[in-house]
């Protein structure tokens, strides 16, 4: 799934960044690294954006942005 | 000084040396320039505040320095306009002492930039800062043992608060006497092996680019759109090396060589982190929690927004109010005492100028502005902006825009100087021209003390907000329109909230003090000249000349009496001049009994639409250029005709009078 199908108060883990290369390298500044594990705190309205938490970071991110980041549930699977 | 100007401040070159401030957006790297240098450089608590270069000169171990606050930069990869100022800044003072401040609640995250810094080879410091709001969180960091992993000295400050600067400073100083330059620290043996191949392949063309070896190698496996193309400048047989290098990262690792780097600095980054600090478990929420699941709530966030917007208007209005009314008595009782003492000739019409001037001065501009700077600083040192820019990126998208556009947006209020200075912000050049655009259409202070000491002072403050709103309107339809025109879509927002820190009364005050400096400095002394100058063309009867150049879109198209027209020429200068102006020009400061409301409406309308002031327009044709800029101006003043129009064929036809 992306991150703009998630629901406020999941733990996801980033599986893939499928955006260009200069959003990619802005979201690995802010720590968004395939590997890294996300909090989503906020999931606005009407399809707005979502704010996440990564290594005490919070992010913002538009929805256009969410849609290219590709994520898995950690609950659901075993929590290493 | 006027922010502008400021900010192009030349240090005088007799000076020892440089020390410069460098890290992320938002670590407070102004704040510790403000706090060595008094409050010099605007601060805020959101990223991006500081889009420019500010220096000061100070004094450490008795030696002359100047130090330099750089815009904040996630990393040297440069992308960003003010990413570019910053690195360029860097490479060309390969002597001067870098400061690395570090947020150190975000340690982990900021050790990134602190890994590429090394590679420049500069001398460097690291400084802790933040260190009670990482406590906060629960992380305790062991100093001196990240002193012993990075090889450079450590220090901790609480920069709002003035803790740990001399210390800081101190260890700057030795650092600067000694000029030891440290040493990077290697990524895993592979990478090095690559870099160390790639080196020995370009030989001395670093040299004659000005860069150091290493960081041109590292730079040019990261796929650095500057350093590639330097190296098809200057020794194009190398490209295919170069490319050759990047492939054999990119087959070790698995993924393109620009993420085996990237990745290899956050793993390293991290390590130096965890083997550095310890984090206790997590905390209960806290404060800032409870208040953003009222603030950043689904649907309760934008009546929040909307209620905090009004609230402040609310306290403008009634606290200007409560200020103006009994100083324009006074000053107006003196003007009567001093009328019958002045005779009609040259010098009784400069000393009614002078007079005039310092009143508006005093009495309309001052008690507007106090208080609407005052809540500016709250919201911004809270860290309310970014936050209301996420709320808003919804509709910002409406208009072709996204979140981060609200912040120069917002800034505008206060002066659109520094607004259009954090437009360099903006990932996107297309993002970066529209905001700019419409950041020049945002009311700011001057502007405000027009809407509030006339409209709203004369007519009710329903008035002024009905000004606001037909602002906005009219902003996100200029926005639609230019979003026609260059429809490139946007990224989308990618923007950091930093956490919500308590603002310090000393510390708004300071700011307070900054920006209502740069009007008794510059705006006033503007006011005053401008209406003496007024009061001699009124003296000499000059103004009629110009009043009637001006008649046809004064009289014919808004409607407005003829007198008034010399006021828009001064209101270029700055926008208070016209409010000041208004009663020299009328001949009395009871408007109402010259004007009528409808009058008061379509002239305020017009002010707050047309032409930005000399200062913003200045500013704006470095961003877009001449042609971009006469643009705009021309753009402002047609919207200011269509709007004043609009206003005076509107209250005309529901017969308001």
């Amino acid at each position: 799934m992306t991150l703009a199908e998630s629901r406020e108060g999941q733990v996801l883990v980033v599986k893939n960044l499928a955006a260009g290369f200069g959003a990619r390298r802005r979201l690995f500044n802010l720590g968004i690294l395939p590997g890294e594990r996300l909090t989503v705190l906020k999931s606005a309205a009407f399809g707005g954006p979502v704010l996440v938490e990564v290594r005490g970071t919070e992010v913002a991110l538009g929805r256009g942005v969410a849609r290219k980041i590709e994520v898995e549930d950690v609950r659901g699977g075993s929590d290493l | 000084m006027s922010e502008a100007a400021r900010i192009y401040e030349t240090v005088p070159k007799r000076v020892a040396g440089t020390m410069v401030l460098v890290g992320q957006p938002n670590c407070g790297k102004s704040t510790v320039f403000n706090a060595v240098a008094g409050y010099r450089a605007l601060a805020a608590n959101c990223p991006g505040t500081t889009a420019c270069i500010n220096s000061t000169q100070i004094r450490v171990k008795g030696e002359s320095i100047e130090l330099v606050d750089l815009p904040g930069i996630y990393s040297l990869f440069v992308d960003e306009p003010v990413e570019k100022l910053a690195l360029n800044w860097l490479l060309e003072h390969k002597d001067a002492v870098v400061i690395n401040i570090i947020d150190a609640s975000l340690l982990g995250r900021s050790l990134e930039l602190t890994l590429e810094l090394l590679e420049l080879g500069n001398p460097m410091v690291i400084c802790l800062n933040m260190l009670d709001e990482a406590r906060r969180k629960g992380i305790e960091i062991d100093l001196p043992k990240l002193a012993a992993l990075t090889g450079l000295p450590v220090k901790g400050t609480v920069a709002s608060k003035g803790e740990g600067i001399d210390r800081l400073f101190e260890e700057a100083g030795r650092s600067f006497l000694s000029g030891a330059r440290p040493a990077p620290i290697p990524f895993s043996d592979d990478v090095e092996q690559v870099i160390r191949g790639l080196e020995s392949e370009l030989g001395r063309v670093p040299e004659t680019a000005g860069l150091p070896s290493r960081f041109f190698a590292v730079k040019l496996l990261e796929e650095d759109q500057e350093v590639s193309e330097l190296v098809s400048r200057l020794a194009p047989e190398k490209q295919e090396a170069v490319a050759g290098f990047r492939r054999k990262l990119a087959q070790t690792h698995g993924r393109e060589s620009a993420e085996v780097i990237f990745s290899e600095r956050h793993a390293l980054a991290l390590n130096l982190f965890e083997k550095s600090s310890r984090v206790r478990q997590r905390t209960p929420p806290g404060l800032g929690e409870k208040i953003d699941s009222w603030l950043m709530h689904k649907y309760l966030g934008y009546v929040f927004v909307v209620l905090i917007f009004f609230g402040l208007f609310v306290f403008v209005f009634w606290t200007g109010k409560f200020l103006e009314t009994p100083l324009l008595a006074l000053f107006g009782s003196l003007q009567q005492l001093l009328a019958g003492r002045l005779g009609q000739n040259l010098a009784g019409a400069m000393v009614r100028g002078l007079i005039e001037g310092f009143a508006g001065g005093v009495g309309i501009v001052i008690p507007y502005l106090v208080p609407f700077l005052l809540g500016l600083s709250l919201l911004e040192d809270v860290g309310y902006l970014p936050r209301a820019a996420f709320l808003m990126d919804n509709f910002m998208h409406r208009i072709g825009l996204h979140g981060k556009s609200v912040v120069p947006f917002v800034l505008g209020y206060g002066c659109n100087v520094p607004a259009l200075m954090s437009v360099r912000t903006l990932e996107n050049r297309r993002d970066r021209i529209i905001t700019a655009v419409l950041t020049t259409m945002i009311p700011c202070s001057a502007r405000t003390t027009v809407i509030f000491g006339l409209a709203a002072y004369l007519l009710g403050p329903a008035w002024a907000l009905a000004i606001y709103i037909f602002n906005l309107l009219l902003i996100a339809g200029v926005g639609k329109a230019l979003t026609f025109f260059m429809p490139d879509p946007t990224e989308g927002m990618i923007m950091e909230v930093p956490s919500y820190k308590m603002p310090s009364l000393r510390i708004m005050f300071k700011k307070l003090w900054f920006r209502l400096r740069e009007f008794i400095v510059v705006a006033w002394p503007i006011l005053i000249i401008g209406s003496v100058v007024l009061s001699l063309l009124q003296f000499l009867e000059l103004e009629q000349y110009v009043n009637r150049v001006l008649s046809p879109l004064v009289v014919f198209a808004l409607g407005l009496p003829e007198k008034v027209g010399v006021t828009l020429i001064f209101g270029v200068l700055r926008k208070e001049l016209t409010l000041v102006m208004l009663g020299q020009a009328l001949g009395t400061t009871d408007f109402l009994s010259i004007m009528s409301r409808g009058q008061v409406v379509v002239f305020t309308v017009f002010v707050v639409l047309y032409l930005p002031c000399l200062a913003t327009l200045s500013v704006l044709q470095r961003i877009l250029g001449w042609k971009g800029m006469l643009g705009t101006a021309a753009l402002t003043l047609a919207l200011a005709v269509l709007g004043g129009l609009l206003f005076r064929l509107v209250l005309a036809a529901v017969g308001y009078s």
